[in-house]
């Protein structure tokens, strides 16, 4: 075990030197941070200077910058867990790297889990940007109040939006490029999912649809913890519902990952890209 | 050591028509061959003679339609895992290796990718790269290294863990005339007769795969052609253009 955590740790520090290796893209990733932070900052002002409030976002005190600042922030972990897997799979593919790491005794969800590690730990710099911004230099509003629920939705919606990244992996290994999980997830999380805007503005349909996307309850349990303080028993509804979607998708991402790894290995593309 | 019993794989390629029915091409068609602790087998043949296929059979990475092939007492399917653990892979391609690691950093990560003990590692990279001649280039990035020093760098992985058997895809590749030399004085005396490990060797160089091979298999469309020790390259030259029906699918002079 404690080995498996070195190796993890080892395949983590192997991605921070090729990052380190990149330092204008490191740049650019960052300045472009901030500069989503402040577009987001300038649109909320024109929702502010309206006499009226905005009905769908007065539970959030009618901020709409506090209230995009966290989906903009947690998109980047959705994003991850979403497509974490089938980009590792992808990259070592063509790195040419794959098949070797698959003729080692290390299995290859160490990897693919070192890559969540890794990406995990970028994305939470990018938030600690996000935050830093819209609070101390901009007037993002939040409470402290329920922040302790924080790393258990993180940790839930994680652990759900990895599922999905595991089927996408499956489509990768399957058919190389072309992925209708991640496409279906992806479109379907920023068109319904409230991460610009809240869902209660969309059709009563859609909303309807907007109930299957882990994304929604993340994005809801976020806002509700941060923005309001809501306690532990306002969140257990969606904490709930978010719990039996990963029930729902784990053991079917853990299937269909098997079968796909399988099924390459039987007709020899497994290291094609 | 190694086994190979009644092999069959074969692939499906759609080609460039997407609409076309696929081409089933038969890579391995019976193939039957062993090597024993100690020895060395060649395995050599024209191009999509299948030898890459049944290299990567014995890795793992491809499942047999059928037969059975054993590593080190380990089936090959049922039992991948250990046979992960007994063998040594080096490839032809460089690519497998993170470019952007140094020659040291590499070697480090895959040792613990191969569950070394990690008081191991250190010193074990260090006799590594001084004996390949990497020494003075451990700290440098592997896309600053020379194809030969690539190679080295992956034979030197190849072995890092005291494998039993080692599969080595082109090892020669890249490399000059002296090391290539050196390279067959290596496999020959320090891996064989030193350490008892059994080789497979995929190469074209016949000249190579007659001078330290025990034995050679000759592979032509997937159906092993021949089986033994080998008479010399000229040996094995003229059993490939007999195979090849003449001069084969050569260029063609204007």
């Amino acid at each position: 075990m404690l080995y498996t955590i070195y190796k993890i740790l080892l395949l983590v520090h192997k991605e921070f030197i090729k990052e380190l290796s990149y330092r204008l893209s490191f740049f650019l990733q960052f300045f472009s941070t901030i500069m989503y932070t402040l577009i987001f900052f300038f649109v909320a002002k024109v929702f502010s200077s309206g006499a009226s409030p905005i009905p769908s976002l007065e539970k959030y005190n009618g901020d709409y910058f506090s209230f995009v600042l966290i989906g903009l922030a947690f998109m980047g972990y959705i994003n991850t867990g979403m497509r974490t897997f089938s980009n590792a799979i992808r990259v070592e593919q063509m790195l040419g790297t794959l098949e070797f790491i698959l003729t080692t005794p290390t299995s290859l969800t160490v990897v693919l889990l070192s890559k969540l590690v890794w990406n995990f730990l970028y994305d939470s710099f990018h938030l600690f940007v996000y935050f830093v911004m819209g609070v101390f230099f901009l007037s993002a509003r939040y409470t402290g109040e329920s922040l302790w629920t924080v790393p258990i939705i993180m940790l839930l919606s994680l652990a759900a939006f990895s599922s999905l990244g595991m089927l996408s992996a499956g489509f990768i290994i399957i058919f190389k490029r072309g992925d209708p999980v991640n496409m279906f997830f992806s479109f379907g999380s920023i068109l319904l999912g409230g991460v610009y805007y809240p869902i209660e503005v969309m059709p009563a349909a859609m909303q309807r649809a907007a109930e299957v996307l882990p994304i929604t309850y993340t994005l809801r349990l976020m806002r509700d913890a941060i923005i309001r303080g809501a306690p532990l028993a306002e969140l257990a509804p969606d904490l709930i519902k978010l719990t039996l979607l990963t029930a729902l998708l784990l053991p079917v991402s853990l299937w269909f990952i098997s079968f796909a790894l399988r099924r390459a290995k039987h007709d020899g593309s497994l290291t094609h890209y | 050591m190694l086994s190979i019993v009644e092999v069959c794989k074969s692939f499906q390629s759609s080609g460039m028509n997407p609409f076309a029915r696929p081409k089933v091409t038969r890579a391995l068609d019976h193939v039957s061959l062993d090597a024993r602790a100690g020895e060395i087998v060649a395995l050599v043949g024209r191009n999509g003679a299948g030898k890459s296929t049944l290299m990567k059979i014995l890795c793992t990475v491809v499942t047999p339609d059928s037969g059975q092939a054993t590593v080190n007492g380990y089936d090959a399917v049922r039992q991948a895992a250990a046979v992960r653990r007994s063998i040594g892979l080096a490839g032809g391609d460089e690519r497998s290796f993170y470019w952007r690691l140094s020659a040291r950093q590499n070697l480090h990560l895959f040792a613990v990718l191969q569950n070394m003990p990690l008081k191991d590692i250190k010193p074990r990279v260090d006799e590594l790269l001084d004996r390949f001649g990497l020494a003075d280039k451990a700290d440098v990035a592997f896309r600053n290294f020379s194809t030969g020093m690539k190679q080295r760098l992956a034979l030197a992985r190849s072995i890092m863990h005291n494998p039993r058997v080692l599969l080595l895809d082109e090892p020669n590749k890249g490399l000059d005339p002296l090391l290539q030399d050196s390279l067959k004085e290596f496999l020959t005396k320090e891996l064989v007769e030193r350490r008892g490990m059994t080789l497979l060797v995929a190469t074209h160089d016949l000249d190579m795969a007659a001078a330290v091979a025990h034995r050679a298999a000759l592979l032509d469309k997937g159906r092993l052609l021949f089986f033994g020790k080998p008479d010399g390259p000229e040996h094995l030259r003229a059993l490939l253009k007999e195979a090849a029906g003449g001069n084969g699918d050569g260029f063609s002079m204007t």
